[in-house]
Parts: C-alpha cells; structure tokens; sequence
C-alpha cells in the first residue's frame, strides 16, 4: 500500500499536538474543603443565556459535530477560485554559458540574473512557466508548470554549464516548442545581439537581457607547451579587453597545484601578447594563471597537455606488403626498413615485423605479425575476441588457415577455438600468430582498423585521453567502460558509459578517469568564444497578449485542517474542564 | 481529651448568660421582666443606665454609695436555654469541629452551673440527639455528650432543621454552626425563627483554612458536603476574591441576623480558643 499525497503527511502534526497538549495538560490536585460555596459564586459569575447555557451543557458533543463535519468538508476537498485569472505562457531561457560567471558584488551575474527570473515567476501568479538553459542541446528544466514553488526551487538548482551559449540553436528550439496561442519569452543571458531573434511569430513577445554595465576582461586566450629535451617551454597569450594596462605574474602549475614557475607581464590596453617561460619538464600537465583580477574569472586559467609526437612506424620489408599499404590508407608515417635496419630505428618508433628476436628489444614498442619459419598449426573456427582490445575492430568475419604456436607468457587477445591468434606481451608488445598470406584478413576492414588501433594502443599518451570542451560527448578510444571520473580534489563526477562514451565536465579543469587501479587525466577546456565578454544592449520584440482566463483553484484543504486541530484541542479542554470519565 | 480545661471551667464559674431579652426590652419598656413573681429573691446590682426602670432603683445603695444601683431579682424568668449543633460533614474541617464542640460545652456548662434548664439537640446519622437537663450534676454529663458525637452524612441541609429542634418552652437559643449555607436559606430560617419572640443568638465558627487558604495552584476542589467538585487555578488573586467573597457573605449573615432580631458573633479559629471565645462572648455581652 502507498499513498498518493505523501505531502499532506504535515497532518501528523494533529495527534502529535494532542499528545503533547496531553503530557502537558494541567494536573489539578484533588481537594477536599469544607465549601465551595464562597468559589462556586465568583467561578460561575458569567450568567449565561438559556441557549449559552444549553451549549454550554452540550458543548462536547456539539463540538465533536463539528469536527465530524469539518472533517467530511475537508475529505470533498474544498477549493476556492483565485482571483489570479491570467492564463499567460511565460517562457523563460537562461544563457548557463561561462561567460555568465562574471562577479557582481558579492554574487555572480548568473545568480542575479536567476534572481530576477525567480522575481518574474512570483510575479506571474497564476501563469504558466516552461524553463529552458542553451548550450549545444538546449534543455527543459520546467515544462508547462504552474507551480511557483517547484518553479522557483527548478530555477535555484541550475547548474553554471560554462558551455557556449550556441543562442542561435536554443531560440529555435525554444520557437519549435512554443505554444500556438503565442508566450511572453524572457531571455536571460549577458550580451545577445539585436540579429538574434527572427521576429516571424504572432502573439510572442520577446524580452533579452543583457548585462547592463561594460565589462573589461583580461584573458588567457593560448595555451601550449612544448618538450625542449629536458625543459618544457610555455607559451601564453594573454587579451587584454580593458581600457587600461594589464600587469602582473604569471603562475604555472603542475597537476597537483604545485608551482612550477612565474613570469612577470604587461599588456598594454586593448591589446594581445605573446609570454612564454621555461618551466622544469614533469609530467605532461600544465596550468597557467593569472594574477589580475578582473570580472571575470574562468577564462584567467588554463591548462594544457603535453603530446608525445605522432608515431611513426617502421614495417619490415619481408613482411606482406598488406600492411605497409594498410598503414598508409590510414595516414600512418610508415617506413620500410631491411630487418637488420629496424633495431637502428630511432626509439620509440612501432616495428612491426615476423621477426621473433626484435621482442627483446627494449627501445622500440613491437607488433610481431607471424613467427617466421616457425611451425603452423591448422586452424579451425570462428575468432573469438578473449579480452577487450578496440572497439573498433570487429574480427568476426576473418578466416584463418594455420596459425603460429602461441607463446606461453603472452595473454590471449583473440582466439581461434583453443588456439591463441592475438596475443600481447606484458610490455604492449603484440604478436599476431598467422602469416597474413594464410589468412583473408586484408579483406576486411577490421585490417587497416586494427594496425590503427595497434597504433593507438602504443602512441596513447600512458597518462592522458586528451582535452575537451565542457559538456562535450566523447566516445573513447580504449575500453573504459568501468571506470569513474573524479576532479582534481577527488569528488566523483560520473561513470562512463558502458560503451565507452562520456559527456566532459562542465567545469574547466582537470580530471581523473580511474577504475579504482590505473588511471589517466584529461583536461576540460573553456571554448574560445567563451573568453571574449560581450557588451549589448537589452531589448524588446514583439507583442503578447494573454488569451482567456486560467482559473488557479486555490485548496482549502490546509485552512480546513488547521482548524479540525483547532476543535480537537477545545475539545479536548472542555473534555479535561469536565473531568475525564476513566 | 475534654472539651474544656480546667482552667476555663474555673473561669466559666464567675459568668452567666446575660438575658438579652432583657437588655434589648429594658429600654423600650416593653416586657417588662420586673414581674413580681413568687420569689422576690435579690440577686444582684447593676449600675443604672439612662433609660431603665427608674422603679428598680436601689435606693438604700443609692444613699449609702451615692451611686445608681437597679436590682434585679432573681424572678427574671428561669433561662432555658436550647443550644443547636451543626453536625454537617462541612463542620468536620481543621479544628472548626472541635471549637464547634467547645462552644457548645461551653454554654452548656454555663447554664448547668447557674441551675438553668439546658437542652440541646444536634442531628446524627440515623437519628436526632437530644439532651434535656437541669442542675450542676451534669455538666460533665453534658460534656461527655457533646464530645461523643460525630458527622452526619453529606448533604443534609442544616439551617432549615433547626426550627423544628427547638423546644415550645426554650426562651434562649444558641445555634452553633459554621455559616456556610446559602443566604437565601438563612434568611429563611431567621424568618422562621422570628415567628416566636425569643432570643436567637447564632456562634459562627470556621477553620484556618477557610480563613487563610493556604493552597496555591491547579487544584479539584471537592465540596466535603455537597461533593460538587470545581476545577480552580488559584492564584493570589484568586485567593483576594475568594476572601472579598467570604466577608461579603458573612457581613450578609450578620444583616440578616439583625434585621430578625436575632443576635450573631463570630468566633475565629485561633490558638488558645476558649479564652478567645470567652473574651468574644464578654464583648458582646452575651456573658458577663
């Protein structure tokens, strides 16, 4: 069993007040004196009418009536119509963009400008409100309700999303949305142009507002870093969109917030620089900040990574050319190189050859595509995918001859029946245990997909995905459906998703994506129109008027209840007056 | 434990009733007690006051002392007296049952000692106590009676029994009670008494808590006779109104007592009681 209106359990509070009035009710101590003549005569000196006294004589029982008749009132649930007759459609958009997080005072423009639309729903008594936020996909916080309360509640509970505003694609989804009998539309944001709303349809007003003061904004508008041998060098522009020169330090931090070094600048009015330092080489994560304190914040940090460069792979020349064509299809740097030649290979370049004692090399990663000489095994059956490799390749469909003896120390990847054909070594190393010739595997597109994601595995960073725009929808190269984003200060965000899509961050910054054993970081960058404060002007287009009339029925109910409360307790006195009959 | 000490006994021998009906009368010249009955027996002097029978003028005293002197003769009717005892549960608070016992004890012994003709009834459960008697021998009889009784049940009215109580040949009637019945129901009995000239004299007695309640708070007070209960909340304030309204009533019985005739003298409880009430008779000359 369960109850529909969980809300009116505040009644509790009716046999709660009894039973406190009870614990609490005057105890009077019985006493025997010789008379009551002397305090019978000035108690009841109230000379009551016939009728007063007849009530009086049956006031418990008429006030038991009532709280029967109150309490059968109260279960019709009475209503009465409000005055409040205006059926008005009010729609309104908050812009939750980064650039909405400029200081005002004590608090933020976001939060005055939710502070005004909190005003215009406790001005509207009665109409209708339909809540909207932009970004990339415009979303409905309130749809169609009448509710202030829960309205406003919606309204506090916003998030800041730092997305752009994209207010172009939330006004058409707004117009998509809007009802026949046209709305009253109030665009919260902080520097829409006039262009942005085509006025083509009737009985729809709208309103923007813009922030209504100039603001002068000082930002970082690059980012980069580059690895000089042991050193990294850093590269800053910073705006300055004030009318007077920006000076102060500029402090580079590490992943953990330790400081890594400060250079001074100055940047004279209305203009752009270009700073750049030499920061000691740890680790691939930067974060520069600025030391001027201007309106607005966010776009005064931000970080960067440090990319090892593309990988360039060597091919063995006397493995099948399937695969130097493959590499190339998929704009790989490929070079072919005589088997002696590949150990010379600068470090860190992939080798793929057949050539088993290359495995012992430790400079280079290796993918080992068939054993040479060595003995082949019939092979029999469907490939299995044993352990998760890419997303990507799909091994379904290839058919393979023989295969190669696996090696023991190596965990199985892919598997024909019982016989390992994918295998990777602890170090990364993978070895693919046919000779391409005994197989149909150039056929398939899982071919050039898997020498991609081969590549991936060894050319991914050990320590980061990449960097994102808040909000941005990202499906990851490697399985990562486990695992869990943190921020830098460890607060749990998000999981991702099963299959290894993700929506970043709102909130610039740093990130951490662990499975609870490794983990690896990625950046969430503001977007760079983000970084520019806009200055318009608020304006007005179009007319709206009100059709009909919305009767809000006002509930009794509470009224009706409070006062049952009310006839309990006199009855409860008058009962106590009498003297309880135990 | 006696209802009166010794000591009070010792005292009480040196007093008598003071017959009011000759007090009230002597001035007005109506009943006129100088009868010359069969005893022309002296008994005493008084000083003369303005008003009296210039005929009772001692005169032999008058010439020897140069002072007026009535005599007065032990002729004056033989006083029979009938004392009436409040015996409702009402009486029966603090002390107010035992002075309401002395007090009868007392004017019992007073008329006893001077060789009057005493009777006295008060109200038992089941029955109505009666005591008729005349001569010293009985005082203590008398006493012993008076202390032997007890309460009748709740909610017997007493005002209204008295008139029937009282003998056809009593001329002096001592009615003992506590006053706490309604006024209307006083005035009824006052009246009833009134039909026959005779000399009603009512001795008002209570107890210490009726004069000074002493309680304070939330309290079920429960009528001892009635039973009717009343939820109070006493405060001091209470409490004022409570005494206005007690001295408005008792000043109401005194009214009423006078408008009849009929005489009324309160007797507070207060320690050493007899001696209180002795002194209280003498003031108002009820004994001397």
């Amino acid at each position: 069993m369960s109850f529909l209106q969980w809300t009116n359990s505040w009644t509790l509070i009716f046999p709660l007040a009894v039973l406190l009035y009870y614990f609490f009710r005057k105890r009077y101590t019985p006493m025997t004196i010789s008379s009551t003549l002397f305090w019978e005569s000035f108690m009841n000196e109230t000379k009551a009418s016939p009728y007063f006294e007849k009530l009086q004589k049956n006031a418990l029982l008429f006030l038991q009536l009532l709280a029967l008749f109150l309490f059968v009132m109260l279960v019709m649930k009475p209503y009465s119509p409000a005055t409040t007759a205006t059926g008005q459609d009010i729609w309104l958009v908050l812009d939750t963009s980064a650039s909405m997080e400029t200081r005002e005072g004590d608090t933020t423009w976001f939060e005055t400008q939710k502070t005004r639309m909190r005003a215009l729903v406790d001005s509207h008594e009665g109409a209708t409100f339909t809540v909207v936020t932009t970004g990339d996909t415009p979303t409905f916080v309130v749809q169609n309700s009448t509710n202030t309360s829960a309205v406003n509640a919606a309204i506090t509970a916003i998030p800041l999303q730092y997305e752009a505003e994209q207010l172009k694609k939330t006004v058409e989804f707004v117009k998509a949305g809007l009802p026949k009998s046209g709305a009253h539309v109030y665009v919260l944001t902080d520097a829409a142009p006039r262009d942005l709303i085509t006025f083509d349809q009737e009985n729809v007003a709208w309103r923007v507002e813009n922030r209504p003061t100039e603001l002068g904004n000082i930002a970082i508008k690059q980012f980069g870093v580059s690895q000089l041998e042991d050193e990294t060098n850093a590269i800053v522009e910073i705006q300055n969109d004030t009318k007077e020169v920006a000076t102060g330090t500029l402090e580079f931090l590490d992943l953990d917030g330790q400081s890594l070094g400060t250079t001074e600048y100055e940047v004279p009015a209305n203009e752009r620089q270009i700073v750049s330092a030499k920061l000691p080489a740890t680790g691939s994560f930067y974060e520069a900040v600025l030391s001027s304190e201007d309106a607005f914040e966010a776009d005064n940090r931000m970080t960067a990574t440090l990319y090892r460069p593309v990988l360039k792979v060597a091919v063995d020349d006397q493995i099948h050319p399937t695969i130097q064509k493959a590499l190339t299809a998929i704009g790989a740097d490929v070079v072919t190189v005589p088997t002696d030649d590949l150990a010379l290979r600068p470090e860190g370049e992939l080798l793929i050859t057949s050539n088993e004692e290359l495995l012992d090399d430790t400079a280079h990663p290796i993918l080992l595509v068939g054993r040479g000489e060595n003995e082949q095994l019939e092979a029999a059956g469907v490939i299995e995918q044993k352990k998760p490799f890419s997303n990507y390749v799909d091994l379904s469909d290839v058919y393979v001859q023989a295969v190669y003896e696996p090696f023991p120390e190596a965990t199985t990847i892919a598997a024909i029946g019982e016989q390992p054909f994918i295998q990777q070594f602890e170090n990364g190393n993978l070895a693919v245990l046919a000779s391409i010739d005994q197989t149909d595997w150039p056929l398939h597109p899982s071919y050039p997909l898997f020498l991609w994601a081969a590549m991936e595995q060894f050319s991914e960073d050990a320590e980061t995905t990449g960097s994102y725009f808040p909000n941005d929808r990202v499906t990851l190269a490697s399985q990562y459906g486990e695992w869990s984003i943190y921020d830098r200060d460890g607060e749990f965000i998000s999981d991702v998703a099963s299959d290894s899509t993700m929506t970043a961050p709102p909130a610039p910054g740093f990130y951490q994506l662990t499975d609870g054993d490794a983990s690896k970081h990625f950046t969430v960058m503001l977007e760079q129109q983000e970084k520019q404060l806009g200055f318009e002007k608020s304006y007005e287009i179009g007319t709206y008027e009100a059709e009909g009339t919305a009767e809000v029925d006002r509930s009794l109910v509470p009224i009706g209840a409070v006062l049952l409360l009310l006839v309990l307790l006199t009855e409860w006195e008058v009962q106590r007056r009498r003297g309880f009959t135990t | 434990m006696p209802l009166l000490t010794t000591s009070t006994m010792n005292k009480l021998a040196n007093y008598r009733i003071v017959s009011r009906k000759r007090q009230a009368n002597g001035r007005r010249g109506t009943h006129a007690s100088q009868r010359f009955g069969s005893s022309l027996d002296f008994s005493d002097f008084r000083v003369y006051e303005p008003g009296d029978d210039v005929r009772q003028i001692d005169w032999n005293v008058y010439a020897r002392t140069d002072k007026l002197f009535i005599k007065r003769f032990l002729d004056e009717q033989e006083m029979r007296v009938h004392i009436v005892l409040d015996t409702t549960p009402s009486m029966n608070d603090g002390d107010k049952w035992l002075h309401a016992q002395q007090v009868a004890a007392l004017f019992g012994y007073l008329v006893l000692t001077h060789d009057d003709s005493l009777s006295f009834t008060a109200k038992q459960p089941e029955r109505l106590h009666t005591f008729r008697k005349k001569g010293t021998m009985y005082r203590h009889v008398f006493q012993a009676k008076v202390e032997e009784l007890e309460m009748t049940k709740a909610d017997e009215p007493f005002l209204s029994t008295i008139a029937s109580q009282i003998p056809k040949d009593a001329n002096s009637v001592f009615v003992v009670t506590d006053g706490l019945e309604a006024l209307s129901e006083f005035e009824k009995t006052c009246q009833l008494l009134a039909r026959r000239p005779r000399d009603i004299r009512f001795i008002i007695v209570s107890s210490e808590q009726e004069e000074n309640p002493d309680y304070f708070g939330d309290y079920l007070l429960v009528d001892r006779e009635s039973s009717e209960s009343l939820n109070v909340t006493v405060t001091p304030a209470m409490i004022k109104r409570y005494e206005t309204t007690r001295k408005h009533h008792f000043e109401q019985l005194e009214n009423l007592a006078a408008r009849y005739g009929h005489s009324l003298v309160f007797v507070p409880s207060q320690p050493d009681f007899l001696s209180a009430a002795l002194h209280q008779f003498v003031r108002f000359q009820w004994i001397r």
